[in-house]
């Protein structure tokens, strides 16, 4: 059995070979990716460019400059003089956000009054204006109280302070995050792509009977078919790992045996369900098609744009259906957090729930094939 | 004019031809058609999202009145909630390495009594740093509550120093569709272009290509051809998606359909270029399809502008220019949006269509060296 399962292996990969160009652009192109393309600025993060209309011109509303300046999510970009020129800004998409100061803001707060400030933010792109607005909004409230604190008579009000102590991230940017996620997205690209032509290539070529009359067993048809697009993922992955190691000092705080057996089972699933696509599809057309409907659910539900705590409760299920979604949770955790199997269980529990389910479909769905 | 004519008629032949071919496959003018807006509606009702809330644990190590009115006062509005309040500080972190938990405060004992008699107190907050712009967005959070506690304390808890008007423009209610829809079409149009590198390379597999150049019909002829069909079909399902938008998501169009209907022309333009490129020199479907998927599909979703800024100095910048979706994304919203005119938006036009017009230049060269 083994040596009919390794010489399937080995016909795929040599079919696999024959067009290197495919390999060299599904291994390449996200290890690109991550290198080049979202290397960003230094640590990352938007820099979300502000104007700044400051009517007050005081002491004060140049420390609220300042301090919109320190939130790291906004630069202070530009000062125009008048909302039309603000508005010419951002309709040519130069400044996402304005802070409008208005005058008499700093003697305001001072005299006890509320000092109304307006914020006009770009709707166009609404992560954009959200992220500008809790900025902002965070920078202006906070700086008034402070101002109201240190104008109150000397024993009034408490003096609470807060010491901050940010774990496993001290410089608070978001580069760990996003590296993290992208290693499982892109392997996850790679697996899918790998896998799916898998069985409908010789189903369109009319192949695929001329293998289910050799002694070949539906299990060794499943492995043969599965190890090409499982070592690709597995290469793909160990790829970006280096490279999240060593180009952006990704932390491996946990036990990286864990992460390798994870792995192996997360593979394993998705694997099963590029297969799974390639079975019921009836031409690579079809197949194509469905494949990218996979992946852009995997990209918007796996919580790699979106965080999944803020989908609609429907769309949540739907998330903790998506292998790649606990796959991302494992190797965040792992690698930043240091976690170890108890932290883990929630993720390691669905992600093999959903392994033995995905195997199970497709080794009857190969089955019926064969029939 | 002969020599006019007949390369048009030949070009109009071709795409008869075209048309034919794909009106009688229907996977390819589901791709050609339908696939937008099927893309456009998944990704909608998948970008619906609200900002998220902050969980916050409380290790209250006082217990007296003055700290379970300051754990109420930092968890006054829905943008944090305390959802434990943890016996231990270990109890905490346990909630935290699990992500139940973003952030712990500690209060500390005798923080009661310090604050009646007027003394300094230090309260620790340990915040998962794990996702660093929502930790510095914790941090900001809770500093601005408790200063707001604070200032309370000292009898000045009626007026607050400022109010922050915060107003949307171009989108006044924050819809998360009305400003996903616009820029997922530059997702959904790709399918269409992805259509004539898989046709192309169909061809190829099946040798028809070669009979076709034997016929008088030059390589430019079945370029443009193909071209040609596949741009007014894609036009159509622009359409198609538009309406889809309109309807289901009830996103306000306030440009001019003129404009934006020559934009998109020029990007699909440009995408079918490119895809005609990437089919000279793949073999099979998959290869076409992977490249399509990581060349022009990925940077779409993750560096053209659709969720966060292009940035604009660096290598990134450098890159993003050469993705046509950068372009497209900036364009559709802006006409979409804020209804900008075709002079304020000259820049991407241009630039799409003089992507597309090189891409088929350099793909006609490459068919040509290809038949010699």
């Amino acid at each position: 059995m083994i040596s009919r399962t390794a010489s399937l292996v080995v016909k795929e990969l040599l079919q696999f070979f024959r067009d290197p160009l495919l390999v060299l652009v599904i291994v390449l192109g996200p290890i690109l990716q991550i290198t080049i393309i979202d290397s960003g600025g230094p640590g990352g993060g938007a820099n979300i460019p502000t104007a700044v209309i400051d009517q007050d011109r005081t002491s004060v509303s140049r420390e609220l400059i300042e301090s919109l300046e320190n939130t790291r999510d906004l630069i202070v970009a530009a000062y125009p003089v008048s909302l039309e020129e603000a508005q010419l800004l951002i309709d040519r998409g130069d400044v996402r956000a304005v802070v409008v100061i208005p005058p008499g803001f700093a003697s305001d707060i001072r005299g006890g009054e509320t000092a109304p400030v307006q914020l006009i933010l770009d709707g166009t792109n609404v992560l954009v204006a959200g992220d500008a607005q809790r900025a902002a909004q965070g920078a202006i409230e906070t700086l008034g109280w402070q101002i109201v604190l240190s104008s109150l008579p000397a024993g009034g009000g408490a003096s609470i302070e807060l010491r901050e102590q940010p774990l496993y991230n001290a410089s608070l940017d978001d580069l760990f995050y996003r590296v993290t996620a992208q290693m499982a997205f892109f392997t996850f690209i790679v697996v899918a792509l790998g896998g799916v032509m898998g069985v409908v290539k010789e189903r369109e070529v009319g192949t695929i009977e001329q293998i289910m009359i050799t002694p070949l067993q539906q299990v060794e048809l499943i492995l043969g078919k599965a190890f090409p697009p499982a070592i690709l993922g597995q290469v793909t992955f160990t790829a970006l790992f280096m490279i999240s190691r060593f180009l952006y000092d990704v932390p491996v705080r946990g036990s990286l045996l864990l992460l390798g057996a994870l792995t192996a089972l997360y593979l394993t699933a998705e694997v099963c369900v590029s297969l799974m696509i390639s079975t019921f599809s009836r031409t690579q057309a079809q197949a194509i098609t469905v494949v990218f409907v996979w992946v852009m659910v995997g990209l918007t539900l796996s919580g790699f744009l979106v965080p999944i705590s803020s989908l609609p409760p429907v769309l949540q299920f739907i998330a903790n259906l998506l292998p790649l979604q606990h796959f991302i949770e494992i190797n965040r955790n792992v690698l930043i957090k240091g976690v170890g199997v108890e932290a883990l269980l929630p993720q390691i529990l669905s992600l093999a729930g959903l392994t033995i389910v995905v195997v199970i479909v497709t080794a009857l769905m190969l089955r019926r094939l064969g029939k | 004019m002969t020599w006019l004519t007949n390369p048009l008629r030949r070009t109009f032949s071709m795409a008869k031809k075209e048309f034919t071919h794909i009106w009688m496959d229907p996977g390819t003018l589901f791709l050609v058609i339908l696939a937008p807006a099927i893309v456009l509606t998944l990704l909608a009702y998948v970008f619906t999202f609200d900002v998220g809330a902050y969980d916050i644990a409380v290790v209250d190590m006082d217990r007296s009145p003055s700290s379970t009115e300051y754990a109420r006062a930092i968890s006054s509005d829905r943008f944090m909630t305390v959802i434990a309040y943890p016996a231990s500080y270990d109890d905490a972190l346990v909630l935290l390495e699990r992500g139940t938990a973003d952030s712990i405060l500690v209060i500390p004992p005798g923080f009661g009594i310090a604050l009646a008699s007027g003394e300094r107190v230090s309260l620790q907050h340990v915040v998962d740093g794990v996702d660093g712009p929502a930790a510095r967005q914790v941090i900001s959070a809770v500093e601005q509550r408790t200063l707001r506690f604070s200032a309370g304390l000292g009898g000045r808890g009626l007026n607050p120093p400022v109010d922050v008007l915060p107003r949307y423009w171009f989108n006044e209610n924050l819809r998360s569709q009305h400003s996903m829809v616009p820029g997922v079409m530059a997702l959904g149009l790709i399918l269409p272009a992805m259509a004539v590198g898989l046709g192309l390379t169909r061809e190829k597999e099946a040798g028809t290509l070669e009979t076709l150049l034997t016929t008088p019909v030059s390589s430019m002829n079945v370029l443009v051809g193909k071209m040609l069909v596949y741009l007014l079909l894609g036009l159509v399902s622009a359409l198609v998606a538009l309406l889809v938008g309109r309807l289901l998501f009830a996103v306000p169009f306030r440009g001019s359909l003129a404009v934006w209907l020559f934009g998109t022309g020029a990007y699909l333009l440009a995408c079918m270029a490119f895809a005609m490129m990437v089919a000279n020199f793949t073999g099979s479907q998959q290869t076409t399809m992977a490249i399509t998927l990581i060349i022009l599909f990925m940077p779409g979703f993750l560096s053209s502008g659709l969720i966060d800024p292009v940035p604009t100095s660096g290598v990134g910048s450098v890159v993003a220019f050469f993705f046509p979706t950068t372009h497209y994304i900036a364009f559709s919203r802006d006409v979409y949006l804020k209804g900008l005119p075709l002079l304020a938006l000259w820049q991407e036009v241009a630039t799409l269509l003089a992507m597309g017009i090189v891409g088929l230049l350099v793909a006609n060269l490459m068919f040509k060296r290809k038949i010699a």
